[in-house]
């Protein structure tokens, strides 16, 4: 794709080129490493094709002089970094140019903030798992895999079923962008995790807070991108074989990749991927966990094709997953939920098995993309993206309400959702130093349900318009957006058996500013955001008995949408490689909060009484601090120190709000064992503590929250070539503890020793690269 | 060989995608909540195992189902004092017509169900006396001896116990009825 911009770029400088007129001017610059943001000595700086040259001094500065006015490519060369070749436009006043280089990427990785530092090379402030990190993630979900990431939790239900939650928010209020397509599940659910398996991605992104509009007005809390590696610039065969096993559930997963040209054409290219997982009973520290297996099979096959002005993806996607829903977690009410409480270890007792019994939930998701690339000469780049999922939930009870005649289960619940999007964005050439975006997403999206009620049958329409622009001048960068949307709800649900059919309407404005400000040794980001989510129609119209949380909730079609102002500053402090910090403040306010409320008098049922909880609005204010910071000691030994913690309130009733997740420290030790060219041998010490949380509301829970706890971690990493070996121990000391916020907390404990290993091999064909 | 099997992936994408795309198309009803399995009814009928006092009926009615309307009947469970009563549990679905009666998928499924009976405050000694396949109680049918005039509470609990953990023990399994009776020795 780079190579069609540089294309493009091509011809357009090649036009202007030719407009000589005075041959004197003089180019001003500084070169600054984009890890550190710190000057770079002895850089080769000189532009393409001309006689035109110059070295960086100490502070990184160089001077180019007797330039004719016109456009040019600017070579920045250096050995410790990645060669940089920009356009730029000499006139008769230049700017000072800055320029960033990066480190090649074998230097990357000397004193990284462990797990997923900041980018910061942005605007944005953003979390990145890639790489090693990402490797280290083979065989767990996405929403673990992210946990790496400071300031980021999972809610889960056992030990397969993780939601991220950002900055104490979840759910609705997260928007997870699977390969550019908003993932469309049912993500309203506190036991839905998405449905994506992460074994296809080349990165995942976390920007947290509202910072971006790109991809929705409704990002309360924060937004998680997907992204495989681009189709695009495939130039020659490659595979790759990743495996991993795990003692506690003797688990495995095997994921592989196969990619390469087709017909010998540089310019059509596909990508096939496929993976499967499986895993028995998983163990406590001292019992099993009944009925907590799983099994995943998933693939993806993608194409892509691309000529000079144009290039076209094709992706298609599938899972499906098969989990087991521990069986102490079943409950038929409140006295049940009490007494598994009060039990020292489940009643219902265990071995290991791999079959998976009832409860469970079996999960398809399907989704293709089509996406249009097409190169406007001197204007821009026009991106034409359709997305089409279908995704059936099947959760499956045995109870005498889901028996067939046959003696068969139908299940309990069961939702067919269709979505489709189209999306159009514009992306234009640096104007006045001004770059961005426009554009326009569309969706239509339609629920069917089949089995008991829990959220009505719906179509929603939403459309959205969007305007992003991008601002850069030397150490400043800026960033602004606003974003306009409409959100249309036909709800087809039964009531006192009359079949109602009412719609809901809601329109409104998001909009974001960040900015950023290269300092010596830091730099400083700031953020202002707003933006606004409908409310869901589980929020509207949920009415019904919630099993796993022995609730009745009960929906208010009158909700209006709920709007954030989010603010975050954030500090990166970088010296000599020596030393990474990183401290960032946030605060996000939410009005007309959705918030599932506790109401009286209880719900009487023919299984008992059930406390009622109602969904209501009240103001609500998230705010935290999110430290991490890297220090080298002794040279070949790294001390990666992170810690968070949210602070949430309900403003409306002055009470503290459920499930907001509690602070927690976390210290590694880095040692570089061996580190040669071909060989790298790494050990690490993991060491983290969760504290209890107790800024936790009073009668709005059944039981206080967990006390705290102490996990200890080591991971051995063996790195030959380019083969990646890793062997690892989770919870060394085989320690009981329950985390509030896994929903099997009332029950069981978590899951006890784990020690695992991950092996992942790439495999390149001999034919040599060419550019 | 590869480009045969992309061709088709890719006409196969297509074929599905425009196929996903109609099917998404239709308008569909909600299922009729109606056709729903719902135990709306809990009867309780003794019998005087002697056949000269009179028989008596307690009832928790709710015909519409967890939520919405609230239980039409609640009956206190009467009972005549020093009497042993033959008790009979019935289950039934009454927003169908015909009525389904929900107690026979219990008795079928005899293995995996228990009825758990516990007297607060009353003079009341309650044995069930049907067994399942494995010889172990289920309690639609239970013997009730009444004591001395007294005034408390019965709580009837169904506890539904699959995978052969039926052991006779009530603490196992999820409850599928909990309903606590006013009771009244007299």
């Amino acid at each position: 794709m780079k190579q069609f911009i540089i294309c493009v770029l091509l011809v357009y400088s090649c036009m202007h080129a030719n407009a000589q007129s005075n041959c004197s001017e003089v180019l001003k610059g500084l070169v600054l490493e984009s890890q550190s943001g710190l000057p770079i000595e002895s850089v080769s700086v000189f532009i393409e094709g001309k006689a035109i040259g110059s070295y960086t001094n100490a502070n990184g500065e160089f001077v180019l002089k007797g330039i004719c006015e016109g456009t040019y490519f600017l070579i920045s060369k250096h050995l410790n970094h990645e060669i940089k070749r920009e356009q730029i436009v000499v006139t008769n006043k230049n700017p000072l140019k800055t320029i960033y280089l990066n480190c090649h990427t074998d230097t990357l990785h000397q004193v990284m903030i462990k797990g997923a530092r900041i980018h910061w090379e942005d605007v944005m402030v953003s979390n990145k798992v890639q790489g090693d990190d990402l490797k280290m993630s083979i065989g767990q979900s996405l929403g673990k895999s992210l946990e790496k990431i400071n300031g980021v939790y999972n809610l889960s239900t056992g030990n397969n079923i993780n939601k991220p939650v950002i900055r104490g928010l979840h759910s609705n209020r997260v928007v997870i962008m699977n390969n550019e397509i908003r993932q469309e599940g049912q993500q309203w659910g506190n036991e839905h995790a998405p449905e994506i398996d992460p074994n296809m991605a080349k990165e995942i992104e976390v920007v947290k807070g509202a910072q971006t509009i790109r991809y929705g007005s409704d990002i309360i809390g924060g937004i998680i991108l997907v992204n495989p590696s681009s189709l695009l610039n495939i130039n020659k065969t490659s595979a790759e074989i990743n495996v991993a096993g795990f003692t506690n559930g003797r688990g495995f997963n095997i994921s592989n990749m196969l990619e390469g040209n087709i017909l010998k054409s540089k310019n059509l290219n596909y990508r096939i991927q496929a993976s499967y997982k499986k895993s028995g009973n998983t163990k406590s520290p001292t019992y099993f966990l009944k009925n907590t297996g799983m099994n995943e099979i998933n693939y993806s096959v993608a194409m892509g094709f691309k000529k000079n002005k144009w290039n076209v993806e094709l992706y298609q996607s599938y899972f499906n997953t098969k989990i087991g829903i521990f069986a102490g977690s079943h409950i038929g009410n409140l006295t049940d939920l009490y007494a598994a409480f009060d039990a020292k270890k489940p009643i219902d007792s265990a071995q290991f098995t791999y079959h998976i019994g009832f409860p469970y939930q079996h999960v398809v998701h399907y989704l293709a993309k089509l996406k249009f690339n097409y190169f406007i000469k001197d204007k821009g780049n026009l991106s034409v993206l359709y997305g089409f999922q279908k995704n059936i939930r099947k959760e499956y009870d045995k109870t005498l309400q889901t028996k067939n005649d046959d003696g068969s289960y139908k299940p309990a619940l069961h939702f067919d959702l269709y979505s489709n999007a189209l999306d159009v964005n514009f992306e234009h050439h640096t104007i006045n130093r001004f770059s961005g975006n426009l554009g326009i997403t569309s969706s239509f999206q339609k629920n069917n349900y089949y089995g008991n009620y829990f959220i009505p049958n719906y179509d929603r329409v939403n459309t959205g318009l969007y305007w992003v622009e991008k601002w850069h001048k030397n150490r400043f960068s800026f960033e602004g957006g606003i974003r306009y949307d409409f959100n249309y709800f036909s709800v087809l649900k039964w009531k006192q058996n009359i079949l109602t059919n009412p719609t809901h309407f809601y329109k409104g404005l998001a909009s974001t500013f960040s900015s950023r400000y290269q300092f010596p040794y830091f730099t400083l980001h700031a953020n202002v955001g707003t933006a606004w989510r409908s409310p869901f129609v589980n929020e509207l119209y949920s009415n019904g008995v919630h099993h796993s949380a022995a609730s009745f909730e009960i929906g208010d079609e009158n909700l209006v949408p709920e709007r954030n102002y989010n603010s975050s500053i954030t500090v990166d402090f970088n010296y000599k490689n020596k030393v990474d910090m990183e401290l960032t403040f946030y605060n996000n306010y939410i009005l007309n909060y959705i918030n599932l409320q506790p109401t009286l008098p209880a719900t009487l049922t023919i299984r008992g009484a059930f406390p009622t909880f109602s969904f209501s609005q009240v103001n609500a204010n998230f705010s935290g601090v999110e430290y991490a910071a890297t220090f080298i000691l002794l040279k070949k030994i790294q001390n990666h120190f992170k810690a968070n913690i949210t602070l949430a309130k309900d403003l409306s009733n002055d009470k503290f709000l459920v499930g907001i997740p509690p602070a927690r420290i976390e210290h590694t030790l880095e040692f570089n064992l061996l580190k040669k060219k071909l060989i790298n041998i790494k050990w690490s010490l993991n060491n983290s503590y969760t504290f209890q949380q107790k800024r936790a509301p009073l009668h709005a829970d059944y039981v206080n929250p967990p006390k705290g706890y102490y996990l200890a971690n080591s991971d051995f990493i063996l790195e030959f070539k380019n083969v990646f070996v890793n062997v690892g121990i989770q919870n060394i000391f085989n320690t009981s503890y329950r985390d509030y916020m896994n929903r099997n907390r009332y029950f069981a404990n978590e899951i006890g020793r784990n020690i695992y290993t991950r092996l992942s091999i790439p495999i390149q064909s001999k034919m040599k690269k060419t550019i | 060989m590869k480009s045969t099997i992309l061709t088709t992936s890719i006409i196969t994408l297509a074929i599905f995608t425009l196929l996903f795309t109609q099917s998404s198309c239709k308008k569909t009803t909600p299922p009729d909540p109606n056709e729903e399995e719902l135990i709306t009814t809990f009867k309780i009928i003794f019998t005087d195992s002697t056949g000269i006092k009179p028989n008596v009926e307690a009832i928790y009615k709710d015909i519409d189902g967890d939520g919405g309307n609230n239980p039409s009947v609640f009956d206190t469970i009467r009972l005549q004092s020093n009497t042993t009563y033959n008790a009979t549990i019935l289950l039934l679905d009454e927003s169908k017509t015909p009525v389904d009666s929900i107690s026979n998928e219990v008795l079928e499924e005899g293995n995996e169900h228990l009825f758990c009976f516990t007297p607060t405050n009353t003079n009341t000694t309650i044995v069930r006396t049907d067994k399942d396949i494995n010889n172990l109680e289920i309690g639609l049918r239970s013997k009730w001896i009444t004591g001395t005039a007294s005034n408390g509470t019965t709580q009837i609990v169904l506890r539904h116990q699959p995978d052969n953990t039926k052991n006779g023990n009530c603490n196992i399994g999820s409850s599928d009825i909990d309903l606590t009776f006013q009771t009244i020795i007299y």
